[in-house]
């Protein structure tokens, strides 16, 4: 399994890697800047299994976008996305919940012990 | 009186002197001349004779003569006489003078009494002289007694005689009534009756009536005599009633006090009457009545036995006469049944001769006297038949009693005459010693029963046959073969009656074929022309002899040719009609002829009914035929005996298929029972009209007919005859339904149809009137006054004029009105009326419609209303209504005008029309073709468009023109109707609202990403800080990065105040 965080903010990165890497030792991390780049990576590894975290405001392909694009591969993946904004405008957290294979709508900064539950329930419950 | 004033002394003083001188006074006891005088038993007299005074009277002659003694002397011999005795007094007293003197003289006169009564006296009379005075001694003597006693010897005697001569008249007399007529004369006048009459009663019948009348000779016979033969029939009942049980009547004029008999006794001047009965053997047999006129009188029993020897004697006569009437009445009957009679009676011996025959074998046969005696009795008895007589008479001397058969015996002319006779064995008794027969001539009951059986089998023959044709040739067959000729015809009157023409012939023979071919017939004869023409004239039938020669017998070259000597001919006649006749003809005398002549008496007639009835079948038959209407003969048992062609086209059938079949078989099967049951039923019906029958055609069709039958009970016939009523009772049919669907309809649409003539108070009412107005015909009756009370009180004013003032003869008016129901329910009716015309053109009635439209009121009501509010929506929202007709290209809009009315506008459906006009120029384009797109879409119903307007002010609008289309079953548009709503409001609100949308949107997403992105890594940054101290980073790289993160904030947020600025320059009516 591997851990993706897609945001273009470098130190909103650096901040939740460090959560990540602190809570789960060991995961791999990988860190795209924008959704373009992230999407690639996942369908060039249709067997490895993602957990996402997606930033919506981002430069060349957003979240909205990378979450459009991606939906008509979703079933050939393994992939778990969670979208993690600074947003906490309501009507982004209502098209999120269109979308089945976004499993949470969660706010930045990301919090630790929400992601204790993601590792352990959600991406047991995808396999 | 003459004499009592010539011969009256006027000095009768002087009397009394010389009284006393002649007679002077002396003692009683010494008798003198004067006593002698004085007391002589019979009255003496003195008196002078030439004044015939008397002079001296005796007692005797004052006493008997009544007066005093002065007195007396103061009359003269004049005063004692009955006046009319005077002149006998004169002539005497002539005579005394030519007496000598004391000579006697005897006389005899009347005497008067002074009480007036006359009596006769014998005067016997001396002269002597009397004082010196020639007088005569006079003594008179009373003979009354001497007198009567005289007379009635007299009369004894004459009644004596009366008696003598009456007998003798009645035993000389053979004829009692005769006799009873001449003792009538001696009656009256032995009895000085004036009527005398005998009334004989009948014992057989009760009547009673006048034998016999007298009346006294010398009466006035005048007037009289008539009315006295009879009498009035009251009195002959008063009289007969006594006089019928034996008693004699006797009745005055004066005793009677019943006022109507004292009127007869008057009337017939009757003073007295009796009546004596007359019983012969204790029968009552009629009665003797004598009247007197002239007084009333008590029957002396001297002439009451004169009148009983009378009756007696003549009881005795009648009685005599009665039985020598019997005794010649028996006699006569006798001689008349033996001898006048009919019946032939001979006396036969036992070997069958005659012995004796009774005249009437003179009579009947015309056999002399005696011819036939002692011949044998078969003799003039026809070949045939002698066998069967010799049997009979075999068996007569047998038994006591045989009769024969009727068999043909000779007249002595040659003709045979037919007889029966009856034997009776009188062998044994010696006054007779034969056979008594009795033999009677059944000629005509023979001829009678031959003749019948010939005119029966002859009708039959007619009767019978299929046609007249038929039936007249075999009728004249068997006449010609009856009646033993050579040839029969039979003449016809034509139809119109006044010809004749040959029907038929048939000859038996050479000679009647000869004369057929021989004769050239005419075509036809009138009246009076050859034998039928004259049998037509007479109506007599007719025997012509030597018709070879005979001048009115047109065809007698034909006659003399063939032989035919002798035609008979005989009317055909039934009432007085005259049908025709039947010639015989044959080739012998016509006495031969004549034989059989007694068969054709009344065949003519016999015939004719039959013959009447057959031609009019005849006619009849072809009436059958020719009519158009179906004709048939049916049996008792439903065959078809007989059928016209009209029912066997009408059937589409042939004869043959028809007759013989059962009538059934042509009947619709619905209407079989029917008739069956007619059938059975029917049959007992001599009539039966108008049954309505459907038959069933070959081709399937079914057909109505009415038929109408009459029984023929004797020859078990059933006539029927139809008419082919199939178009009418079609028209009929589809009339009902007609009149079903226009019931149906009526109440269907509720409406109800009304009358009333206008001489009515009454209108008449459908049913459906009543259910609209909620009656029913028992609880209503429609008269004005009720009428009036269903309007609506504010619709009552359209029944107060007279209907005629408003109305037009056949012009329909129509009106709406309200009514109150039964219920008190309102509703509204419209009614439509039309005044109705006669003829002349004169208004008869009312009639009219009348149709429940209380939906229909209560729809436009709601119409009207749901119009208004939508008229008012409309103008409250700025909608305008349009519509194309696209069939008609019709574009039609609705625009409210300036005081919010609305107002249509039509123009053609045309892009430059007005409607569109209205489009703003940018986007005329489009809406069209926007329009023209959506009609030629086939399923294109609804549809939208916004578009812009332009004012007449040039302001622009915004507008939202919603629109719906109807199409054909192909998609071809109909009808589009559109509604135009003005947006430019709400599209301007709208406007706006997109842009502050557009701003919050803005600043929304600044807020939320641009904004708190920087937030959000001071918050991460903080997090990480707390968690991790400076291990994870340092303080100074912790505080440049806040510091970065809320520049950037601060520069967030001036951008949103930038837009919210930006919002307000271009915005208006953002608030």
């Amino acid at each position: 399994m591997e851990i993706l965080l897609i945001d273009d903010d470098a130190i909103t990165n650096f901040v939740h890697q460090n959560i990540i890497e602190s809570k789960l030792p060991g995961m791999p991390i990988k860190i795209f800047y924008n959704g373009q780049t992230a999407l690639d990576h996942i369908c060039a590894h249709p067997e490895t299994k993602f957990l996402v975290f997606l930033d919506l405001n981002m430069p060349i392909m957003n979240g909205w976008e990378f979450l459009e694009a991606i939906a008509p591969k979703i079933d050939t993946l393994q992939v778990n996305i969670h979208v993690l904004t600074s947003s906490i405008d309501p009507r982004d957290h209502q098209i999120t919940d269109a979308m089945p294979f976004v499993r949470s709508f969660l706010e930045k900064p990301l919090d630790e012990n929400v992601l204790d539950r993601f590792i352990s329930d959600k991406i047991d419950q995808r396999e | 009186m003459y004499y009592k004033t010539l011969y009256r002394t006027p000095n009768s003083d002087l009397t009394q002197a010389q009284n006393d001188r002649m007679f002077p006074d002396q003692t009683p006891t010494d008798f003198s001349a004067d006593d002698l005088f004085d007391f002589c038993p019979n009255p003496l007299w003195i008196y002078d004779v030439e004044t015939l005074k008397f002079l001296k009277v005796n007692r005797e002659a004052i006493r008997h003569y009544g007066y005093g003694e002065k007195e007396f002397l103061t009359l003269t011999l004049a005063d004692i006489s009955p006046i009319e005795d005077l002149t006998k007094l004169s002539a005497a007293m002539e005579l005394i003078d030519r007496r000598d003197s004391e000579s006697f003289k005897e006389g005899f006169y009347r005497h008067l009494k002074k009480d007036g009564t006359v009596f006769p006296v014998q005067l016997r009379g001396n002269l002597v002289t009397y004082d010196g005075r020639k007088a005569e001694l006079v003594m008179a003597t009373d003979i009354s007694e001497t007198i009567a006693s005289e007379k009635r010897l007299l009369f004894q005697k004459r009644i004596f005689q009366a008696i003598s001569e009456i007998n003798t008249h009645l035993i000389r007399n053979s004829n009692w009534m005769e006799a009873l007529e001449g003792c009538f004369t001696i009656i009256c006048t032995a009895l000085q009756v004036h009527r005398a009459y005998f009334y004989q009663s009948d014992p057989a019948d009760a009547t009673i009536t006048l034998k016999a009348y007298r009346s006294l000779e010398g009466m006035d016979m005048g007037d009289e005599a008539l009315q006295g033969q009879h009498l009035p029939y009251p009195l002959l009942q008063q009289i007969l009633g006594p006089v019928r049980k034996g008693r004699k009547y006797e009745q005055s004029i004066e005793n009677l006090e019943d006022v109507v008999l004292r009127e007869l006794f008057t009337g017939r001047n009757l003073k007295s009457i009796l009546v004596l009965p007359i019983f012969v053997n204790n029968r009552f047999r009629g009665v003797i009545g004598l009247e007197d006129l002239v007084k009333t009188r008590k029957w002396h029993s001297a002439e009451k036995q004169l009148l009983d020897s009378l009756v007696s004697n003549l009881s005795h006569l009648i009685a005599q006469t009665d039985a020598i009437e019997n005794i010649r009445a028996n006699e006569k009957r006798f001689r008349n049944l033996v001898q006048k009679g009919t019946d032939l009676i001979a006396i036969i011996d036992s070997e069958g001769r005659y012995k004796y025959t009774s005249p009437t074998y003179n009579n009947q046969l015309a056999y002399a006297k005696d011819t036939l005696l002692g011949q044998h009795f078969t003799t003039i008895v026809c070949p045939e038949h002698q066998g069967v007589l010799l049997a009979t008479l075999q068996r007569a001397k047998r038994e006591t009693h045989v009769e024969t058969g009727p068999y043909r015996v000779r007249h002595a002319k040659g003709t045979w005459r037919w007889m029966e006779t009856k034997l009776t064995n009188h062998l044994k008794e010696p006054t007779i010693e034969g056979l008594v027969a009795n033999t009677s001539d059944v000629t005509q009951q023979v001829h009678l029963k031959r003749k019948r059986e010939l005119a029966l089998d002859l009708t039959k023959t007619l009767a019978n046959a299929k046609n007249l044709k038929v039936g007249l040739r075999r009728t004249l067959k068997k006449l010609v073969l009856a009646s033993n000729v050579t040839l029969g015809e039979i003449w016809l009157r034509s139809k119109d009656g006044d010809q004749l023409t040959r029907a038929s012939y048939f000859h038996h023979g050479k000679k009647g074929q000869l004369f057929l071919q021989k004769s050239t017939l005419r075509d036809f004869l009138v009246i009076g022309l050859g034998l039928p023409g004259i049998i037509w004239k007479t109506k007599e039938p007719i025997i012509w002899e030597n018709i070879d020669s005979h001048p009115s017998f047109i065809r007698s070259k034909a006659a003399r040719e063939s032989g035919l000597r002798t035609a008979i001919g005989v009317p055909l006649i039934t009432g007085d009609d005259f049908l025709g006749c039947f010639l015989l003809f044959t080739d012998m005398d016509k006495t031969v002829l004549e034989d059989h002549s007694f068969l054709f008496d009344g065949l003519g007639t016999d015939l004719g009914g039959i013959l009447k009835q057959k031609i009019l079948e005849d006619e009849y038959r072809e009436f059958f035929e020719i009519s158009p209407d179906p004709f048939c003969i049916l049996g008792f048992d439903g065959t078809i005996k007989q059928a016209n062609k009209a029912l066997a086209t009408i059937l589409g059938v042939s004869m043959e298929m028809l007759v013989g079949q059962h009538y059934q078989t042509f009947i619709h099967e619905d209407d079989r029972p029917k008739l069956a049951k007619k059938f059975q039923n029917g049959v007992s019906d001599d009539i039966d009209y108008g049954n309505e029958v459907r038959m069933v055609t070959t081709t399937e069709e079914e057909r109505w007919f009415v038929w109408s039958s009459t029984i023929n009970r004797g020859e078990k016939l059933v006539l029927a005859v139809a008419k082919d009523i199939t178009e009418q009772k079609r028209a009929e049919l589809s009339l009902q339904r007609a009149n079903e669907r226009l019931q149906q309809a009526q109440r269907i649409a509720k409406l109800g149809y009304w009358r009333r003539d206008l001489s009515s108070d009454i209108s008449e009412w459908s049913r459906e009137t009543y259910a609209i107005h909620g009656y029913t015909p028992d609880e209503f009756i429609p008269t004005m006054a009720n009428l009036i009370d269903t309007f609506h009180p504010e619709d009552r004013f359209l029944l107060i004029d007279d209907p005629k003032d408003h109305l037009e003869p056949g012009k329909v008016m129509r009106f709406e009105h309200r009514i109150i129901t039964a219920h008190g329910e309102t509703r509204w009716v419209q009614q439509e009326i039309q005044l109705m015309v006669d003829d002349a053109n004169n208004p008869t009635h009312l009639e009219g419609t009348i149709q429940d439209i209380t939906a229909r009121k209560e729809y436009e009501l709601q119409l009207k209303m749901s119009n208004d509010r939508f008229l008012l929506a409309m103008l409250a929202s700025n909608q305008t209504i349009w519509e194309v007709d696209h069939t008609n290209k019709v574009l039609t809009y609705s625009h409210m005008t300036e005081d919010n009315q609305e107002q249509l506008a039509k123009e053609e459906f045309l892009k430059e029309s007005s409607w569109f006009k209205r489009v703003h120029p940018d986007d005329k384009d489009l809406v069209w073709t926007a329009l023209v797109q959506h009609l030629d879409t086939k399923n294109g119903r609804r549809g939208s468009l916004d578009y812009r307007t332009v004012g007449s002010d040039g302001t622009i609008g915004y507008v939202t023109d919603t629109f719906h289309t109807q199409r054909d079953s192909e998609g071809r548009p109909i009808r589009t109707i559109g509604s135009v709503m003005d947006v430019t409001v709400v599209k301007n609100q709208l406007e706006q609202i997109k842009l502050q949308n557009k701003a919050l949107a803005e600043i929304a997403w600044l807020q939320s990403h641009a904004i708190r992105s920087p937030l959000t890594r001071i918050m991460a940054l903080l997090k990480l800080y707390q968690t991790k101290g400076e291990s994870a980073i340092s303080n100074a790289e912790l505080l440049r990065l806040i510091s970065d993160s809320v520049t950037e904030i601060d520069s967030e947020i001036h951008k949103i105040i930038a837009i919210t600025h930006n919002n307000h320059d271009h915005g208006n009516s953002i608030d």
